[in-house]
């Protein structure tokens, strides 16, 4: 299989399932309750005629099937819809003014995630002494266990003013550098945990093979063979790994956009939930899924590069 | 690599801790005096006094050890049902998939890899949060759908790992039929491999229904979780930072199913 035959199937699959997301975000948001319309208002109800005109301009008033397909056939054109609001606006620009803040946690909390990993996982192999390994071990379980949710409230609980610990950080996001270090960290130990046990096991496989008793007996330093030899070698299940859990990496962003009142997508599509705004919503996930999707890809690509075994068919010497 | 004397003794510790949780969730309202509803509102968020009320109360002045030990069984349950459902997808499809190979592995193959990319959590927590009524079964499903994937995939790679076995062969020499090819020869091999996922995905599961329920979206009152109690806790933490303290439980009980994970995924070969 060819490398573009192989992408032309990808691209089609990740199509399929984003067609399906929309249908099922959608008439879940849509069919369950909440008015979207009479949410605008507050406790002065507006008049049935106001009510009427507004659900007809948002198409409310149409049966279900006929939304999504209203939905649907703007979406093909690359339209995500306008938000339901008083003064509505595109969807599109919307979602953009949030999507920065979000790349930007993805992109430092994968960054993370890998260095740490990897950091501690060769770490703990060159010095394989009891303490350094039981110690890294502990704390990779602790991490692997510990529900995103009680770290990152326990964290900004103690060391933000908020809620009566140290001022250390900011408890509200006020876009300095200072409001992403607490939902880094929180995320960090979300994340790093198993790709560390993982990784660990991967590398004591490794090391006993007979190829590390080569590179031994080339003369390589400890370090260059634990950390480039042995860590190319086993690196594949770590990156399928790191692929396939990107929609947890998304969940947890969210979650810790969440707790933190960062004004990513995230909390762009908690809230727009409470608000019925359906669009929005629809729209964000969009979004999120297909950062994770492409991400998935990559991984895959990345894998083939530092593995020659995981190459496509037709590729290499058959084995 | 675990010396083989701590692993020993870390893991019987967990187990303990889990069999602990587990006598606690069947027996959680039981005993005399420890009624959860049991609640007097001039106690409300007094700190812990020990050792008569180790957590001291909630808002609501209910001693907040007995609630936390009543929502064990919501936490737990959600767990086990969550597993049980996903794996009743995940046997079925996997072992079809591993088995016969060919176009189905492939369908099955692409869909796990699909699902799996998606945040499935974040989907069920704008489905859930659309409903009015929420129960543990409801939550549970949500988090078969998250984890199906993940026993799927080992499951599969495992049942056609065995199916390339040599007893296998040599069953089918001998005119085995496929189903008993399936039941007798490669589901007892392929179905250990499956062992050593299960408790970390409980941890994962018990961790997303507090996630869930604190972001408003998992169970609602009269029904207690280790997430609900936390969810409350939010809003008063300043004034009572012992409403932190069901965490605890969570953190110990995720921590000794992950613990038993690995002791399982050294002793069970891949």
């Amino acid at each position: 299989m060819t490398l573009a035959s192989f992408a032309r199937r990808r691209v089609l699959q990740a199509l399929v399932t984003l067609l399906a997301l929309t249908l099922v975000v959608h008439a879940g948001i849509s069919l369950i309750g909440g008015d979207p319309v009479r949410a605008l208002f507050g406790f002065v109800p507006p008049s049935p005629a106001e009510l009427a005109e507004l659900r007809a301009r948002y198409g409310l008033d149409q049966p279900y099937p006929a939304q999504y397909l209203a939905y649907l056939t703007q979406l093909l054109r690359g339209n995500l819809g306008v938000t339901i609001s008083l003064t509505p606006q595109p969807v599109t620009s919307v979602v953009a003014a949030t999507l920065p803040t979000t790349a930007f946690l993805i992109g430092i909390g994968l960054v993370l995630q890998v260095t740490t990993a990897y950091g501690v996982a060769v770490v703990t192999m060159l010095r394989r002494n009891k303490l350094v390994s039981a110690l890294t071990w502990w704390l990779a379980v602790a991490a692997t266990a510990a529900p995103v949710i009680f770290t990152a409230w326990a964290l900004r609980s103690y060391f933000t003013l908020g809620y009566g610990g140290r001022d250390w950080f900011p408890y509200r996001y006020d876009g300095t550098a200072g409001a992403y270090v607490l939902p880094l960290i929180a995320l960090v130990a979300m994340l790093a945990g198993p790709v560390i046990l993982l990784f660990r096991s991967e590398l004591l496989d490794t090391l006993r093979s007979t190829f590390t008793k080569f590179a031994v007996a080339s003369g390589h330093s400890d370090l260059r063979i634990v950390g480039v030899h042995a860590a190319k070698a086993s690196a594949g299940p770590v990156i399928a790994y790191l692929g396939a859990s990107l929609g947890y990496l998304m969940t947890g962003v969210v979650i810790v956009e969440a707790i933190y009142d960062i004004p990513g997508v995230g909390n762009l599509i908690l809230d727009s939930v409470a608000r019925r705004d359906r669009a929005v919503v629809v729209g964000g996930v969009l979004v999120i899924s297909v950062l994770a999707i492409l991400g998935g890809m990559t991984a895959d690509i990345v894998a083939a590069t530092l593995d020659p075994r995981l190459r496509l068919e037709g590729d290499g010497p058959p084995h | 690599m675990l010396g083989a004397a701590r692993a020993k003794w870390v893991t019987v510790g967990a187990a303990t801790v889990l069999a602990a949780a587990a006598v606690l969730a069947v027996f959680s309202e039981a005993p005399a005096g420890l009624d959860p509803r049991g609640c007097s509102l001039d106690r409300s968020l007094n700190p812990p006094s020990f050792p008569e009320h180790a957590f001291g109360f909630d808002l609501q002045g209910c001693d907040l050890l007995v609630l936390t030990m009543a929502g064990t069984r919501n936490s737990l349950l959600v767990g086990l049902l969550a597993t049980i459902f996903a794996l009743a997808v995940a046997i079925p499809v996997g072992t079809t998939s591993g088995f016969t190979g060919g176009w189905v592995d492939g369908l099955v193959g692409r869909l796990v890899d699909l699902v799996t990319a998606l945040p499935i959590i974040l989907i069920g927590i704008v489905i859930l949060s659309a409903l009015d009524e929420r129960g543990v079964l409801l939550v549970a499903i949500v988090m078969a759908v998250a984890a199906w994937p993940i026993y799927t995939r080992v499951i599969r790679a495992a049942t056609s790992r065995e199916s390339e076995q040599a007893h296998v062969d040599a069953a089918r020499a001998l005119g085995a039929s496929r189903p008993r090819l399936l039941v007798r020869h490669v589901l007892p091999g392929s179905l250990g491999s499956v062992i050593a996922v299960i408790p970390p995905t409980i941890a994962f599961t018990i961790g997303a229904e507090a996630l869930l329920s604190f972001l408003g979206a998992g169970l609602q009152l009269p029904d207690v979780s280790w997430g609900s109690l936390l969810a409350e806790a939010q809003r008063y933490i300043r004034q009572a930072p012992h409403l932190m303290l069901p965490g605890l439980f969570l953190l110990i009980v995720t921590g000794a199913f992950v613990v038993v994970g690995e002791s399982v995924r050294v002793r069970v070969p891949d």
